[in-house]
């Protein structure tokens, strides 16, 4: 099964056909874009009987120029869940080394230009998708610059390419392909991504994405406690993280060959442990939000504790209390703004198709799901942390109008994160502090709860959803959900054929997204210094995510009544 | 919840490679390597007893980069104690601990209630040496602090090193009781000398 080869041989002289010299009317195009396409790419699945015919309606129904520019997207975001991204690239490149052969080996003469600039659509395309992360894939960069180089060689024979061409040009320019041969970029800044490494300078500049390249400091912790930081990529593996401890420890050389191999093990602050596998990688980015690193042998590993709880604010002491909702959702909207804008679309795709196919990271997504746990969590924590009932029914108030405001400013995945946080048993069950909240707010609760009701496949989110228009922050645990459907909704293979609607389905999901973030997000703040503080707050929360602990808490508060 | 008050914090400054993480892991651990891996921020915990009942001693080794100023700044505000290191080799060295210093005074207010000691490492190195140990003593008794010569590769004076820092907390502590009487203050600093010993 080569879904590529098929996809270009058959399409070749379609996708080139806009410029192509011989090119016939629309009329013929067509048709031969509907003989052509159904019988190599879709695979009538036995309990979809409809599917064929279903789809050569939609190749009926849009000019087959869009079809086919349709088509192309969804194979060149989705192609990972057949074929690794290198192979897809090494596959292309055989096939304009096919076409350059002279004479072609089983292509006619006037055929070979078509098949050149079908070759060349595809790149573009898939260079203008990948961008930045294609630094992160050295083989599939290696194959673009000697694929790049080839055609570069052709510019002169060929005209008619000219434009593509020079597009080409300008797009290996700005993707800044990574290729062995050239240095690597001297010390690249090493990024904070843990909060102890986060200076407030840094926490208040526009996020940009984390790549796997990227070094970060870490903390890893020993039984009693101790811990050592090291310098790491992004995407190290476990095995990798082990040796730069393991390293650091063994100070005396001779001695250090004896010593017992050592473990990684995730602690949760509720002492959950998860022993890492030595071959998984990018693990930081996955970590719960007070989860700490530990390495231990295998005798030690029973006697793991986790670190003491970092939360130490004087009860009703902080700033949320001194803040307006209006400033605290606006920045949360801002900053998740951005978040959100840092996950490459890919991230979607590998994220739940990851470990079918070679892995790349997703480690934006990740951090994007880390933080919306970290926004419940904190609502949660700031309410049991506030030990006065008026005080405290006053800031459940404030939670909600913070609900409120980031419905309306379209950040549904705040929205979401706090409407959860509330609905955490440890807070629902403070009956005395809900007494206390006033009517109208109890009202508008009541709605809040009913648009995030999972009932009907979450029906009254999605047309709530349907019905703005961007930009959006979408709750994105549920764009999850729905691409995990439909993965396991149906199989990527059928007989050897590719499932395009599959494809085409998850492709769809991910076009949402783009649409989601066509355009930007504006909102009017200003940049006084208590703006700034308020700003770095909702940047750096401290959360309790123990929810031993906030019963705790809870009981507290309000104990049981009988 | 608040952290445990009970440790007791050391901290360890000086320039790139003077040999601060080979103190810190000659003493915890007893072991000495002759490769150099730059530090960013480790910690270290051991048991001490202290005034008869156990206490934690964190020793904080430190990065000799400039790169963490924020970092620095908290470890000097939550330290107890200071070891500042340079290597009787390097001038420079011991040039690069005055911002240091001046910043520990600038943060802590009141340093000669705060246990300091200024340490000249790599004391083995006599063909390379730059600094006099009378310098040295200069320096200690301007900065009001006090002062050793070490090696960590010969493992020369380094449980000194920490015993006396924590010798020097013992006497202080004890003026800096914010409540008892003077007489009680003087009695207790009698009571509590030498009382913290390294298990
Ligand atoms: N001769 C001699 N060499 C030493 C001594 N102490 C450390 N060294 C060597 O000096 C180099 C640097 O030592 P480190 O302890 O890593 O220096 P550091 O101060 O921790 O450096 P940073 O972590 O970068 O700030 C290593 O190669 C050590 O072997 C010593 O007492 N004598
Ligand atoms: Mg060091």
């Amino acid at each position: 099964m080569k879904p590529l080869e098929r996809f270009l041989k058959k399409q070749g002289s379609h996708l080139a056909a806009r410029a192509g010299p011989g090119a016939g009317g629309p009329l013929q195009r067509r048709q031969s874009v509907s003989r052509i396409l159904l019988p190599a790419f879709l695979k009538e699945p036995p309990e979809q009987p409809a599917m064929e015919a279903a789809d050569g309606r939609w190749l009926e129904l849009r000019p087959p120029d869009a079809a086919l520019q349709v088509l192309l997207d969804d194979i060149i975001l989705t192609h990972s869940l057949f074929q690794p991204t290198d192979r897809f690239l090494q596959q292309l490149h055989h096939h304009f080394l096919m076409a350059s052969g002279s004479p072609a080996p089983c292509w006619e003469e006037g055929e070979v230009l078509p098949r050149k600039q079908a070759v060349l659509t595809v790149l573009l395309h898939f260079l203008e998708t990948f961008k930045g992360i294609l630094q992160e894939d050295e083989s599939a960069g290696k194959v673009i610059k000697d694929l790049y180089l080839l055609i570069m060689k052709d510019a002169s024979l060929y005209h008619e390419l000219e434009d593509e061409i020079l597009k080409l040009h300008q797009l290996v320019e700005t993707v800044e392909l990574k290729v062995t041969e050239e240095t690597q970029p001297p010390n690249k800044q090493v990024k904070p991504l843990f909060r102890h490494f986060r200076r407030i300078d840094s926490c208040l500049q526009t996020r940009v994405a984390f790549r796997g390249s990227d070094e970060i400091f870490c903390r890893v912790y020993m039984p009693d406690h101790s811990y050592v930081t090291i310098r790491s990529r992004l995407s190290a593996s476990v095995q990798d993280i082990l040796s730069s401890v393991t390293e650091k420890l063994q100070y005396s050389e001779e001695q250090g060959t004896r010593e017992e191999a050592l473990i990684l093990v995730a602690v949760a602050s509720s002492g959950e442990k998860a022993v890492l596998q030595p071959s998984e990688e990018c693990v930081f980015t996955t970590l719960g939000i007070n989860s700490h690193l530990f390495a231990c042998t295998k005798e030690t590993f029973e006697s793991l504790v986790p670190l003491p709880e970092e939360i130490q604010v004087s009860p009703g002491d902080t700033e949320i209390h001194r803040v307006e909702a209006e400033d605290i959702a606006n920045h949360l909207t801002a900053f998740h703004w951005e978040l959100f804008r840092c996950i490459h679309e890919l991230e979607f795709v590998d994220y739940v198709f990851h470990g079918e196919r070679g892995r790349r990271e997703t480690a934006n997504l990740e951090l994007m799901l880390q933080r919306c746990s970290e926004v419940q969590h904190w609502v949660a924590t700031e309410i049991l942390l506030c030990e006065a009932l008026g005080k405290r029914a006053h800031l459940l108030k404030k939670f909600v109008k913070i609900a409120a405001i980031c419905k309306q400013n379209q950040d549904m995945l705040s929205f979401y994160a706090v409407v959860i946080g509330l609905n955490n048993a440890a807070v629902s069950r403070l009956r005395l502090t809900w007494e206390k909240l006033p009517g109208k707010f109890k009202n508008l609760f009541r709605k809040f709860e009913n648009l995030t009701d999972p009932c009907r496949n979450h029906k009254t989110y999605r047309e709530v959803l349907t019905k703005m228009k961007p930009p959006i922050i979408p709750f994105v645990p549920l764009i999850l959900k729905d691409l995990t459907f439909l993965h396991e909704g149906s199989k990527t293979l059928l007989d050897g054929l590719v499932n395009i609607e599959k494809l085409h389905s998850i492709a769809e999901k991910v076009r949402t997204i783009r649409k989601y973030r066509s355009r930007p997000l504006c909102l009017e703040m200003e940049s006084s210094p208590s703006q700034l503080q308020t700003k770095a707050y909702v940047r750096q929360f401290q959360v309790i995510d123990n929810q031993n602990l906030l019963f705790e808490l809870s009981y507290k508060l309000e104990p049981s009544s009988q | 919840m608040p952290e445990q008050s009970n440790d007791y914090r050391v901290v360890v400054f000086g320039a790139g490679g003077v040999g601060k993480s080979s103190l810190v892991l000659r003493f915890v651990k007893g072991t000495f390597r002759e490769s150099y891996i730059p530090t960013i921020e480790d910690t270290y915990r051991q048991v001490i007893s202290c005034d008869k009942s156990i206490c934690t001693l964190q020793i904080t080794d430190t990065t000799g980069s400039h790169q963490f100023p924020a970092m620095q700044r908290l470890s000097i505000s939550k330290g107890h104690a200071f070891i500042l290191v340079y290597s009787v080799t390097s001038r420079q060295s011991l040039e690069e601990l005055k911002p240091i210093y001046e910043q520990i005074c600038q943060i802590k207010g009141d340093v000669e209630n705060i246990p300091i000691m200024l340490v000249g490492n790599k004391s083995d190195e006599s063909q390379n040496r730059e600094v006099e140990s009378s310098e040295g003593d200069a320096m200690a008794k301007k900065w009001k602090c006090a002062f050793m010569e070490t090696s960590a590769k010969l493992n020369h004076n380094v449980k000194e090193l920490f015993q006396e820092l924590l010798n020097l907390e013992k006497r202080r502590t004890v003026s800096l009781q914010i409540d008892g009487k003077k007489s009680k203050q003087q009695k207790r600093k009698e009571k509590l000398k030498g009382k913290c010993v390294v298990m």
